[in-house]
């Protein structure tokens, strides 16, 4: 019986250690498969994490684009490549891959990205950011979708004076926790504002009747959005909320929205319950102009109202990637040859993490590029100098004093059960 | 307003009855509070929502299948879970977690299956609507309040003058007397719970067609509201489940129509509460008579 015993634990012992085998080559194995055109090198020696030897590569050498590179040629991010997010995360990973083959394509540069898998796991981001600040090849780090583990590592970062950048990570807190932390996405207080700007531009300055879900993101939004319109002028003359989850039948509160007779209902809340709530507005004859928020620009929401919320407004601060909407060949040249570039290398449709992905590294390597040195303070500094950059991601990108991204913004109209884009 | 506003409240409320009906009737014949009641429900809007949308087929026999598939589920949670807890004089608490079980099996197989964002869902009522002054009123919450109304009074005539309905009664007064009496109690109970799975359905289905989408939240989110929609009404009564639905679904939209929708459910609940402090059998319920 002890035999047996025995037996049984050294059994259980060796398939632990099977799985922790599996676990580190896992993480070796993730960038040779992603990354086949450029980190050969770097991608054997990444477990280590002190990398020395792919330095002799570039080396202290410049090349043809005159950029001192100091040893420093890589930029790594890191995201959910597995997991629950791990659809976002491969679609930003194909992004930037695209941006930095393009960029090395063009300039003559050899800068070189590597992915790193967090599972969008705070945890992981913060071993993967540790093992980043060690690696002095480094040029800067992109935390790839949420703000979650952008926030989690952004005190490493910080600490160690390498830049960070939030591809997709909007909270309001990311761009003060550091002197060389950017964001990517439109700041949600900027956003709230130019929110209420187009409102006006596009339905005119009346009474808006406002219904916002109570989470931090709808609470902020709608605080923001009410401010700036009642400093336009604007008169609000319902701001009610509701808990998300809780119900899914909105005829009471749109009942009494309808008592009050607004020119425009405003709703911030996820896709299904916007749907729910113009539904159901139209079924009660609540004849006001509907606005709703970007949360909305996808493929379930059209499909949800089919063609009777025509003429609602949506609101967005990154433009619309669905495949009916780029159909209709309503899209602009450097869109359309990102796209078309983007499905001969990887044969999908990229979507607005591909655009956001590619932006960041575009951002980060013309920076360099622009001050002719791979050194923190000098491309931090060009970073922050961004104004009115046409991303794909957005348009008029910029970034003002406290590093906040502020970009113009994108109004669709739903028509005939589609998106077309009017601002 | 107000008009518009009891509109809204009853076609809410007998949305919550619909599935309160077949809650309180399992609850009248075993004292058995089950919690699956809800994931049939979902189940129910799901499964016609594969057949009619999956397969291409007619809406109303797919209608017509679910209901039979959804009772069948229900059958089974019986046969194959509480029949051998029964079977074993397992204590009531038992079964009780077992129901959770079965709506946690359910829940997340559908989730799995089908994934959990929103689906579109066809309205097949969609008539139109009347206007009553400046209320409006469409066809489809009329002909919700009229199906559980019709399903209502059907039921209690099962219930309260047929024999199958004695046998009811007496399992739930006492189980080894109706056995000693020649009651089939097991066939009685599977009947009750392939009601109960029909009902869910129905009124999954058409909760679906009013909101125009289903998802797997669906359940859950109605599963406190038809619990207390039953203990309001007198847990076990069928009539004061529609009762106790409709007032609790008019005190929801009243609350968050004059006081604030997003405190909907603390004050309408404190609401019930307080009238469960007055009246602790609930609106229609008699006194109990503790068995021993």
């Amino acid at each position: 019986m002890k035999a047996k015993k025995a037996l049984a634990l050294l059994l259980a012992l060796v398939m632990m250690l099977g799985v922790l085998a599996a676990c580190a080559s896992d993480e070796g194995t993730t960038e040779p498969a992603t990354g086949d055109t450029t980190t050969t090198e770097d991608g054997s020696t990444t477990d280590s994490g002190d990398t020395t030897d792919s330095t002799d590569t570039s080396g202290e050498t410049t090349d043809e684009s005159g950029i001192e590179y100091n040893g420093r040629n890589k930029l790594v991010m890191f995201g959910p490549l597995t997991g629950d997010n791990m659809q976002y995360g491969i679609k930003i990973r194909d992004g930037a891959q695209l941006a930095v083959d393009q960029f090395n394509a063009e300039h003559g540069t050899s800068f070189t990205i590597e992915f790193q898998d967090d599972k969008g796991d705070p945890n992981e981001a913060v071993n993967l950011a540790n093992m980043i600040v060690s690696d002095d090849t480094v040029i800067a780090a992109l935390a790839g979708y949420g703000s979650t583990c952008a926030l989690a590592t952004a005190q490493i970062f910080d600490e160690s004076e390498m830049i960070l950048i939030g591809v997709a990570a909007s909270h309001a807190d990311l761009p003060s926790m550091g002197e060389y932390i950017f964001p990517i996405p439109m700041s949600q207080r900027l956003e709230a504002v130019e929110f209420a700007n187009a409102t006006e531009e596009l339905a005119g300055l009346g009474s808006v009747a406002i219904l916002y879900q109570n989470t931090d993101q709808g609470v902020q939004a709608c605080q923001l959005f009410r401010d700036q319109w009642e400093s336009l002028g604007g008169e609000v003359v319902v701001y009610e909320s509701f808990v998300p989850g809780e119900t899914n039948d909105f005829a009471s509160v749109l009942s009494m929205i309808k008592n009050e007779n607004p020119d425009i209902l405003y709703v911030n809340a996820a896709y299904n319950d916007v749907a729910q709530i113009f539904l159901q507005a139209k079924q009660l004859e609540l004849d006001a102009q509907y606005v709703g928020p970007g949360m909305c620009v996808n493929e379930e929401f059209l499909n949800l109202v089919g063609t009777d919320v025509d003429g609602a407004l949506i609101l967005s601060s990154t433009p619309c990637f669905l495949p009916s909407v780029l159909e209709s060949g309503d899209v602009d040249e450097a869109t359309q040859a990102f796209i078309d570039a983007y499905q001969t290398a990887f044969g999908e449709t990229p979507d607005g993490f591909s655009a956001q992905g590619y932006d960041s590294v575009n951002i980060v390597l013309n920076s360099v590029l622009n001050a002719g040195t791979t050194d923190t303070a000098a491309v931090a500094e060009q970073i922050m100098a961004i104004r009115d950059y046409p991303g794909l991601s957005g348009y008029d990108m910029s970034y003002n004093d406290q590093k906040e991204m502020n970009k113009g913004i994108y109004v669709f109209e739903v028509e005939n059960g589609t998106f077309v884009r009017v601002k | 307003m107000l008009l518009q506003q009891i509109i809204n409240g009853i076609t809410i409320g007998s949305t919550y009855a619909l599935v309160a009906i077949g809650f309180t009737m399992i609850f009248g014949v075993l004292e058995l509070t089950n919690f699956s009641n809800s994931s049939l429900y979902m189940f129910g809007a799901y499964v016609t929502w594969l057949l009619y949308a999956g397969t291409g087929m007619n809406f109303f026999v797919a209608f017509a299948l679910s209901i039979v598939i959804t009772g069948v589920l229900g059958w089974s949670i019986d046969r194959f879970a509480l029949r051998q807890l029964r079977k074993k004089h397992a204590p009531k608490l038992s079964g009780l977690i077992t129901t959770l079980g079965m709506s946690m099996v359910i829940d997340n197989a559908i989730m799995v299956f089908c994934g959990t964002d929103s689906k579109m869902f066809e309205n097949f009522l969609d008539f139109g609507s009347v206007h009553i002054g400046s209320a409006v009123v469409t066809w489809t919450q009329i002909i919700i309040l009229i199906v559980a109304c019709v399903l209502m009074i059907a039921l209690s005539i099962i219930v309260y003058r047929t024999k199958i309905g004695k046998a009811m009664t007496a399992i739930a007064q006492n189980q080894d007397a109706a056995k000693l009496m020649g009651i089939d109690t097991n066939r009685v109970i599977s009947l009750t719970f392939i009601i109960s799975g029909f009902l869910a359905c129905i009124a999954g289905t058409m909760v679906a067609m009013y909101y125009r989408s289903i998802d797997t939240a669906m359940g859950s989110s109605i599963g406190t509201k038809i619990f207390a929609s039953a203990i309001l009404g007198g847990v076990g009564i069928l009539p004061g489940a529609v009762v106790g639905g409709i007032v609790l679904g008019v005190v929801e939209t009243m609350v968050s129509a004059y006081i604030s929708s997003g405190y909907r459910d603390a004050i309408s609940f404190t609401i019930l509460i307080l009238v469960l402090l007055v009246m602790p059998n609930g609106l229609f319920g008699k006194k109990a008579i503790n068995k021993v």
